[in-house]
């Protein structure tokens, strides 16, 4: 239970300041694939701590992702507000929503949870596309034809942006290997009745953090519209999003704090190795790794570098 | 100046009456065993007053404040802690850990004193040793001792010990005893709920016998013992 | 007069409806409720269904209700499979675990099928279903109504099997206490994976009635899952006779919303409902579910 940063963590510090200088030693290409690596990262690790720390398996976090998208787009095009602010307000509002959100729906748990959290995506995305037809005086989303934003001038910020949001999600889930907050949460994902029993709030504490990841996810939503210059409901509200982040999460280690770096890089590399014309083969071969990974390696590749929090075995 | 009131509970399942009526209350630093054969509704009462179960009818009082409906967190955070039957665990946080989330929350202390509480609140309970083993690799007993453990680090005054003795060997009964004495000198109440009768005549003040969900006797464990009533809750009409 | 005769027909049609949808969820039922798999691949068991009677008919000029059966084989055995060397690994471990598991299937059979048959739609064109029978002021396609007479005799079928059988014994047996079944002689892994074989079976048949009046392409399994978790939860988890219930009132409360608000907007009225139902209650409308 000490509290001093471990050889690990020193060694990421590391990394973090290389890439902090990375855009000026390589070209457009590898930051982009960075830049990727970085968002899905930002993503899977926040999916994570609810569901590998708070044991809450949300199989509709895209729902944030969508609300960021628009939310940006609604603020940049709209209220005229930069890059910047627009999407970290829009983040707030996700979080509030999330709240308002959360609170019903948290206090499902279990499988009721997952197919609830599934609900409410895909409640978003159908209320999305219909949403100009149903607020004609309030357009945000453009229905199925999607909303284009303003071209940004370099792929610098983005960069930067998706960086921030992984390091922040994944200093996140280290301060909480050794916070209060951190071993409530784990608690909760143990033995719920237990926490609660031993005076853990435990819809409370898992709101908390549903609205905390809400913000990340949000940001990143919006940081990736800007990107592309373009969103629609259909996409930004898309299962396939959570379904990437729940298998990157998987694949490099559930309840790690580095499992989602790892498994966001794995899976972007062999995305880009196969190309995008195969890209039914590269969503086979996620299918496969699924499959392979949660029966055979359920610690994933955090477990196999031994990047885990250190599980302390009996006495035997 | 009683510390609990059970005050007219009924806890009914559909058709099924688990609590008639129950009334009784708890005098502070005493040891109330509450005891009646199987299915008389003593996990039913303590999941009541602990919170984990709202009752149908009547209150729980608890320093004269009503606590009825109030969530579990809420009901150990105000002082009423209980142990689990079938001693409940988080499987891969430490030994430590699982007493520290309860120092934490259930007590509120920072992180650096939760800590402190967790290591002598594990001596207390002579698990010292396995403090920093997985939680999951404790044997049954261990597991009623890291159980007990917890519950103390919650502060809460009055615990709940739901067959905290069950399972155990004649040697671990009397090291089990000698155990809850101890907690008692450190000013806790508690309310018991055991078949073990020598244990319960041991150490408690007074008793409660619950048959078929309702009150049938209240006293000192040797009146109660005697009471007609009673010897016929457990042994059957004929002996009554 | 003409308001009473739009809401008849809207009534018809969403039962008509309903009943497919009930035998689109049944398998999905069964298999939570014998091996507590919550089967996120339900969908693309529903579409291979779709694919394999569209083919049977397309390609090899099989008679329409003929490829019912062989749709059915096909996807038991299929079924069987997938729990018996894949599925039946994560018994006793976590749910996630199996949800994930089958969510990796899923991934792999819909991209082997947009592969195969890429994503156009495709319907089937069947002569003598291309009727509607006319019941006073009522209009009904024939084959909506063989598909729902075909989807509730199934459920009818396998309720039937479950209750009074031997292998149906077997079966609720090894849900309840697969322990205890096994000591009396029966392999729960071979039950599971009959069951699930039974389960995909039955799904597939339904898949194959959907193809008889609206088009079939590898997506539309997602929809199914989705339709089929409101269903069972609406019926209540672990009630399989339940899915009748749920499958009635998502049919009804979908034609509902196409006729007086918009088409656009049945899949909202869909989630919004099972989450309203899952959030207050959660034993499903009937209240006979099993609760977490």
């Amino acid at each position: 239970m000490g509290a001093r940063p471990t050889g690990a963590e020193w060694l990421a510090l590391a990394a973090l300041a290389a890439l902090l200088l990375l855009p000026l030693a390589v070209g457009a290409y590898p930051i982009r694939v960075a830049t990727v690596i970085f968002m899905w990262a930002a993503l899977a690790g926040a999916w994570n701590l609810m569901a590998g720390y708070a044991g809450s398996v949300d199989l509709g976090p895209v729902v944030h992702y969508g609300v960021g998208a628009f939310a940006t787009a609604a603020l940049m095009l709209k209220a005229g507000l930069p890059f910047l602010p627009s999407a970290a307000l829009a983040g707030v509002v996700a979080m509030a929503i999330a709240y308002a959100l959360g609170t019903p729906t948290l206090r499902l748990r279990g499988a009721y949870f997952a197919i609830g959290t599934l609900a409410l995506a895909e409640s978003a995305k159908q209320l999305a596309l219909a949403w100009d037809r149903l607020v004609p005086w309030f357009p945000l989303t453009g229905g199925s034809a999607g909303v284009s934003l303003p071209l940004a001038a370099g792929y610098g910020v983005f960069y930067y942006v998706m960086l921030a949001l992984m390091a922040g999600v994944t200093g996140g889930a280290l301060w909480l290997r050794r916070s209060k907050f951190g071993y409530g949460l784990r608690a909760v994902g143990e033995n719920d009745r237990l926490a609660e029993a031993s005076g853990v709030d435990i819809h409370g504490l898992r709101r908390r953090l549903y609205v905390a990841s809400a913000f990340v996810i949000a940001v990143t939503g919006g940081t990736a519209g800007y990107w592309l210059s373009y969103i629609n409901a259909t996409e930004s509200f898309s299962a396939s999003i959570t379904f990437q982040m729940v298998v990157m999460a998987l694949l490099g280690g559930l309840g790690t704090p580095f499992g989602p770096v790892l498994g966001a890089a794995f899976l972007t590399l062999v995305s880009e190795l196969l190309g995008t014309r195969l890209v039914y083969y590269y969503l086979i071969v996620i299918g496969v790794i699924i499959v392979a990974v949660s029966l055979f390696a359920p610690t994933g590749l955090a477990g196999l570098f031994r990047l885990g929090p250190r599980r302390v075995q009996g006495a035997t | 100046m009683s510390l609990l009131d059970v005050r007219g509970v009924t806890k009914r399942f559909g058709s099924l009456v688990a609590l008639n009526d129950v009334e009784f209350s708890v005098v502070e630093h005493e040891v109330l065993a509450i005891i009646g054969p199987n299915g008389a509704g003593k996990s039913t009462l303590f999941n009541v007053i602990a919170g984990l179960e709202p009752p149908t009818d009547g209150d729980v009082v608890f320093r004269g404040r009503p606590i009825t409906g109030l969530p579990p967190h809420a009901v150990c955070r105000l002082g009423i802690a209980k142990t689990f039957q079938i001693p409940q665990l988080f499987p891969r946080l430490s030994v430590a850990e699982n007493v520290l989330v309860a120092a934490l929350y259930g007590h509120g202390a920072s992180l650096a004193d939760a800590r402190r509480q967790s290591q002598e609140w594990l001596a207390f309970v002579g698990l010292a040793g396995k403090a920093s083993v997985s939680a999951e690799t404790l044997s049954v007993a261990e597991r009623r001792r890291a159980d007990l453990a917890r519950v103390l680090a919650t502060g809460a005054p009055v615990i709940l010990l739901d067959e905290n003795m069950a399972g155990l060997n004649q040697t671990e009964v009397e090291t089990a005893v000698a155990l809850l004495r101890r907690v008692r000198e450190r000013g806790r109440t508690l309310v018991v709920t055991e078949h073990i009768m020598r244990a319960i005549l041991g150490l408690a003040d007074r008793v409660v016998v619950l048959n078929y969900g309702e009150k049938i006797a209240e006293g000192r464990p040797a009146d109660v013992m005697r009471d007609a009533a009673v010897v016929k809750a457990y042994l059957g009409e004929a002996h009554g | 007069m003409a308001v009473a005769v739009e809401l008849v027909q809207t009534l018809i049609n969403g039962v008509l409806q309903g009943g497919v949808y009930a035998a689109a969820a049944v398998g999905l039922s069964l298999i939570f409720g014998v091996s507590g798999i919550l089967n996120a691949a339900h969908g693309e068991l529903v579409m291979l269904g779709a694919f394999a009677t569209y083919w049977l008919f397309t390609l090899y000029h099989v008679d329409a209700l003929l490829t019912l059966p062989m749709s059915f084989a096909l996807l038991f055995a299929l079924g069987w499979a997938l729990q018996y060397f894949v599925l039946n690994r994560t018994l006793g471990r976590p749910l996630l675990l199996s949800l994930l598991v089958t969510f990796g299937v899923s991934l792999i059979l819909v991209n082997v099928a947009l592969r195969l048959w890429t994503s156009d739609h495709r319907m089937m064109r069947i002569p003598y279903f291309e009727r509607s029978l006319l019941l006073g002021p009522f209009i009904v396609p024939l084959s909506r109504v063989v598909a729902f007479v075909v989807g509730v005799g199934m459920v009818a079928g396998l309720s039937w099997l479950l209750a009074s059988t031997r292998l149906g014994r077997m079966i609720r047996a090894t849900a309840q206490d697969s322990e205890m079944a096994q000591m009396l002689g029966v392999d729960p892994r071979r039950i599971y994976a009959l069951t699930f074989g039974l389960g995909a079976g039955v799904s597939g048949v339904a898949g194959s009635l959907v193809a008889f009046y609206a088009p079939v392409e590898p997506n539309m399994g997602l929809t199914f899952t989705l339709f089929s978790f409101a269903v069972v939860v609406l019926g209540g988890l672990g009630y399989t006779a339940g899915v009748v219930w749920g499958g009635l009132t998502l049919g009804v409360a979908q034609a509902l919303t196409e006729t007086y608000l918009e088409a656009g907007l049945s899949l909202l009225v869909a989630f919004a409902l099972l989450y309203a139902i899952l959030r207050f209650m959660p034993a499903g409308i009937m209240g006979r579910g099993r609760l977490e």
